[in-house]
């Protein structure tokens, strides 16, 4: 008599694969329900006329259209976003940088230090916003009144159309604590071996920087640049509490401005027609930063 | 969505100190019970009552303001109805637009009945997202008569009324009396014109060195509203659209000379615009404005300050609803009107519900429960801020007229004389206001943005008053012309 075994209808392999599929399956459902499904929705809205209360009508390119060649703020709140993105990217990658390099120090208390610095990154957004109107208030708020006992008549930030954005980036800069744990880590997984034989071989500090520091921190800073330039290309928040788009729409953002026509306006499909416009542009401009990153960048993996 | 009972998380929300809250909140519900014993048992009551013993209460969702009035009000209102109990949630931003309602609405999860301001009603009320209530007016005799005839108007599109107005608000002309006396002007009487107002403005300003510390006149008063311009464009005889409400005149003479009269105001007499505005900035987010603080002699505001200046001592203000023009209006009656409206979900299918709640809200009854609870937190307030003297109680005025005549029985009648008489000119001034609806018309949304984005390209330079003013007439006249577009395709 053989002691013949049920051949299993499923391999070990096959059965992990299953077990492991049915416990993504939610997830993917949730995806598919809550990410690719409306994302899908406003690829399709773009085309359309829809005001969310009344049937959505095809209007093929017209939304498209409109946007480029008849629709000034489409132009004025793109500026508005550039002007943000390329004063704000550099200055908060530098910002995170020195912080964390300063904060990198064997000095007595540092946590403390880290932790104050790392502090205001996670203040509720709009508490922060908050805070800032009085911090940025013309006449007694902390900067000009600080200014003022210098002898300095401080601008008058977020009334001011000159001001008004450099004012919101300047609050976005008091929230660079996160990018400069970031940093700082990158900077504490640098071997110390590098700096001893750059030692040796007789490079100074700044040599030492320069040679082993930054291209050792260079994967860190790519990645911090990366998210930067996509999330300062949605910068909406601070200009929604803080100044509405004002003064005269001086920092009406892209985002702010979609918002705007979506659900102030109830233009829904030029909304959607804006954000896949935006879309393309931020995954153009993240292609292109990974593009020249190899000239920049160094992977260490890479060069073994 | 919080039901009614939650008022400690509303006084947090306020900021309300822990004490006061206790204090508030236990003066709320026992007034809300001392209101109710007020309210005399209608014959419905019995009624009410006796289904309530065979069926469940049904719960309907109102999306209102959340604080200690709106919730000891309720209270009041599910004792009276037992049939009915109410989920309060809070309505959002809603004046300029109401992006919480038309999105619930739009994904058929609309509240049963919400609060509607009415400076965006038309637009919305074309796009069906309130429920017409001519039916139900007809069925149960409600006579559109008995409520101010200004918001009905706002009300009603096609013919078709599409909810019932609660309150009513309109511009009003404050002056500082004490200041008037220091200046040798005559505290009884206000500006009439625009020329009063510039030879008052100068003797009214203070200066210090060459800094201006008080100001006589600021048009762009108070600080955080978008729709300043309206009032003096009306002033000017300006009209926001054609009668068709098909186009929009906003970059006529009257608006432009309007826009440049404030510009003139700000450069001449309030130290250009970066003083001013740096000045105004100042009180943006505070609990007071600069009247109330006795930094500004003149301003035009609205009538609900009429009683909340009381709250300061040291102010001793008068007022008018009757607001200066220009030398071309001279004795015209200028003025809008605005304010709060209660609607039905189109979808809701506790119509009926709703109805009933809505009917109560612009009642007498409801007058007397609102008054009877504010009038409770007014003397909590004034207690905690060691005010001196008795409350000064004027509460928001209701749209329908027999709750209006409770009002003023019952509170505006033991005002003390000169908010008395600041009443009467406010009521007058509803008589011949236009309503902000029939104003803002279908693209009313763009039109309160145009006004902002008008008002501030000109008084920061950006534009002059003509091209600030052509730009938002292009923007509202392509809104207006597709809403139009819209509404005939469909």
């Amino acid at each position: 008599m053989t002691d013949a075994q049920p051949k299993p209808r499923l391999t070990n392999a096959a059965r992990e694969a299953l077990t492991c599929y049915l416990f993504l399956l939610p997830w993917g459902i949730g995806f598919l329900a809550f990410v690719i499904g409306p994302v899908a929705a406003s690829f399709v809205l773009g085309f359309m006329d829809y005001e969310i209360v009344t049937p959505a009508r095809w209007v093929g390119l017209s939304n498209y259209i409109e946007l480029f060649t008849d629709d000034q703020r489409f132009g004025m709140s793109m500026g508005n976003t550039l002007y943000y993105v390329l004063v704000f990217v550099p200055l908060h990658i530098l910002v995170a940088t020195l912080l964390a390099l300063l904060l990198n120090q064997k000095a007595r208390g540092i946590a403390v230090y880290r932790t104050l610095f790392y502090v205001p990154s996670i203040v509720p957004i709009v508490a922060g916003a908050i805070l800032w109107v009085w911090i940025l208030q013309p006449e007694w708020g902390l900067i000009n009144s600080t200014l003022r006992s210098v002898g300095i008549e401080g601008p008058l930030w977020l009334a001011s159309l000159t001001w008004s954005k450099p004012a919101l980036i300047l609050m976005a800069l008091w929230g660079s604590g996160a990018a400069m744990i970031i940093v700082l880590a990158g900077l504490q997984g640098v071997p110390q071996h590098l700096y001893e034989a750059a030692e040796i071989d007789g490079a100074n500090r700044w040599q030492r920087f320069q040679h082993v520091t930054l291209p050792m921190l260079s994967p860190t800073l790519f990645f911090i640049l990366v998210l930067s330039v996509i999330a300062s290309f949605q910068v909406f928040t601070t200009a929604y509490v803080m100044t509405g788009g004002g003064p005269a729409e001086s920092t009406l953002f892209y985002m702010l401005y979609l918002y705007r026509r979506a659900f102030v306006l109830l233009d829904m499909g030029y909304a959607a027609s804006m954000a896949w416009i935006l879309f393309v542009a931020v995954l153009a401009l993240t292609l292109v930063q990974f593009k020249l990153a190899s000239r920049w960048v160094y992977y260490e993996a890479e060069q073994s | 969505m919080t039901k009614v009972k939650s008022v400690a998380k509303t006084g947090i929300q306020k900021g309300i100190s822990r004490r006061s809250l206790l204090k508030n909140s236990a003066a709320v519900a026992g007034l809300a019970l001392a209101a109710s014993a007020c309210v005399p048992a209608g014959p419905e009551a019995a009624g009410d009552e006796g289904m309530a013993a065979s069926q469940e209460p049904v719960d309907i969702q109102i999306w209102w303001r959340i604080n200690p009035t709106t919730e000891g009000v309720l209270q009041v209102f599910q004792e009276r109805h037992p049939d009915i109990t109410v989920s309060l949630g809070d309505l959002g931003e809603a004046v300029y637009g109401t992006p919480k309602y038309v999105t619930a609405v739009a994904a058929g999860k609309g509240p049963d009945v919400s609060y509607q301001n009415r400076h965006t009603f038309r637009q919305f009320a074309s796009r069906n997202l309130y429920r017409p209530i001519e039916d139900l007016l007809e069925r149960d005799n409600v006579d559109k008569g008995n409520f101010m005839a200004g918001p009905i108007a706002d009300l009603t599109w096609q013919g078709t009324l599409y909810g019932l107005p609660h309150t009513a608000g309109t511009r009003y002309f404050f002056w500082n009396r004490t200041h008037f006396e220091e200046a040798g002007l005559d505290p009884d009487v206000g500006p009439e014109t625009w020329d009063d107002i510039m030879e008052m403005a100068p003797q009214l300003n203070k200066m210090e060195g060459d800094r201006i510390v008080r100001y006589g006149f600021l048009p762009h008063f108070p600080p955080g509203l978008s729709d300043q311009l309206l009032i003096y464009a009306m002033e000017n005889g300006g009209v926001s659209q054609s009668e068709d409400g098909r186009t929009n005149l906003i970059n006529t003479d009257p608006w432009v000379e309007a826009l440049e009269w404030c510009v003139h105001m700000i450069d001449e007499f309030g130290g250009g615009n970066a003083a001013a505005s740096s000045f105004m900035e100042g009180f943006a987010g505070q609990p007071v404005d600069p009247f109330a603080q006795g930094q500004v002699s003149m301003s035009s505001y609205g009538n609900w300050m009429i009683g909340r200046y009381a709250r300061f001592p040291d102010l001793d203000y008068d007022g008018t609803g009757l607001m200066p023009v220009s030398a071309s209006q001279e004795g015209a009656q200028v003025n809008w009107s605005c304010g709060w409206t209660f609607v039905i979900d189109p979808n809701t299918e506790l119509v009926e519900q709703g109805w009933e709640f809505i009917q109560w809200v612009i009642s007498e009854e409801y007058v007397r429960a609102a008054g009877t609870v504010g009038l409770a937190l007014e003397k909590a307030e004034w207690e905690r801020q060691q005010l001196p003297g008795e409350p000064i109680f004027a509460p928001t005025p209701p749209v329908y007229q027999p709750a209006m005549q409770v009002m003023l029985d019952e509170y505006y009648s033991v005002l003390p004389e000169r908010q008395k008489i600041m009443m009467e000119r406010y009521l007058d001034s509803e008589s011949f206001a236009v309503g902000c609806g029939q104003i803002a018309g279908l693209a009313a949304a763009e039109l309160w943005i145009g006004f902002k984005n008008a008002w501030e390209a000109a008084l920061t330079k950006k534009l002059t008053p003509q091209e600030a003013l052509d730009a938002s007439h292009a923007d509202v006249q392509k809104a207006l012309d597709a809403a139009w577009e819209n509404l005939e395709s469909s």
